[in-house]
């Protein structure tokens, strides 16, 4: 008898693998991106106002998606106030 | 409960001793808890608790005046923040479910008679997109956990995940980004 019909018996933990695989994947390309996002935020929350825009124009060039995300959590911080803020223990 | 045992048991852990973290993390919890009932026996409509007094209090009586080193410090107000955060979602899961479509705790770290609104704080949807923000960031969570809950100052933080404070700053202001974002629907 060829070995086929075992390996049959075993192809459908093939898909599931693959799935977590990808989920794996897509994990680390969220974290890979929020990364991304959060050091182009943090850099552009220290200069000006007014130098913003243009500092995201020439970083993010053709990725246009994560320069409107910045842009989004631009306005978040700058809406937030004192928002998670209170005061300090000495 | 003797102040010099949370002493040893900093000390011990600091050593590496994981049961001594344990049992570290049951006497913070309860004393924590000790004292929030207090705290929320008063509890009012639009009432804000005031986590920093809360913790700084527990610090007082478990620690009070021992000397700890700075890194002892830090791995106690770790610990308290942790457990902070853990008593105040337990009070809030249990009041929604005693009064179905009441409204949620609403912590802030302001002073409660001067607290501004907007830094009023529903504690589950914090809680919730936190531990979403540690999927993606632990470390970020982590200093919103200890700045928040615990009410450590941008040093303190620092030195309790052993960072610098530059490091700090930004993960906590992105994260404010981020948190606001998410719970505001913007």
């Amino acid at each position: 008898m060829s070995p086929f019909p075992i390996l049959l018996r075993v192809t459908p933990w093939v898909p599931v693998r693959e799935v977590r695989r990808v989920s794996q994947e897509q994990d680390r390309s969220r974290t890979g991106r929020w990364r991304r996002i959060k050091d182009l935020l943090a850099t552009a929350l220290e200069l000006p106002p007014s130098e913003r825009e243009d500092f995201l124009k020439k970083l993010c060039g053709d990725d246009q998606e994560i320069a409107a995300e910045v842009v989004a959590f631009i306005r978040a911080h700058d809406e937030a106030g004192d928002f998670l803020e209170g005061e300090e223990r000495e | 409960m003797a102040s010099h045992e949370v002493t040893e048991l900093l000390g011990a852990w600091d050593r590496g001793d994981r049961p001594a973290r344990d049992r570290l993390m049951r006497l913070v919890q309860s004393e924590l808890r000790r004292l929030a009932r207090g705290y929320l026996r008063a509890e009012r409509p639009g009432h804000t608790l005031q986590t920093t007094a809360l913790v700084n209090e527990a610090y007082i009586r478990l620690v009070g005046q021992n000397r700890i080193s700075w890194q002892n410090r830090g791995h106690f107000f770790g610990i308290a923040a942790q457990m902070m955060r853990r008593v105040l979602v337990d009070h809030s899961r249990r009041k929604k479910s005693a009064k179905r479509g009441a409204s949620a705790t609403i912590v802030s770290l302001s002073q409660a008679n001067d607290a501004a609104p907007e830094s009023e704080v529903d504690v589950l949807a914090l809680d919730e997109a936190l531990d979403d923000l540690a999927k993606l960031d632990p470390r970020q969570a982590k200093v919103v956990e200890l700045r928040f809950f615990g009410g450590l100052g941008v040093e303190e933080t620092a030195a309790s995940i052993g960072v610098s404070t530059a490091t700090v700053k930004r993960e906590w202001v992105t994260a404010k980004a981020w948190l606001f974002r998410r719970l505001k629907h913007i």
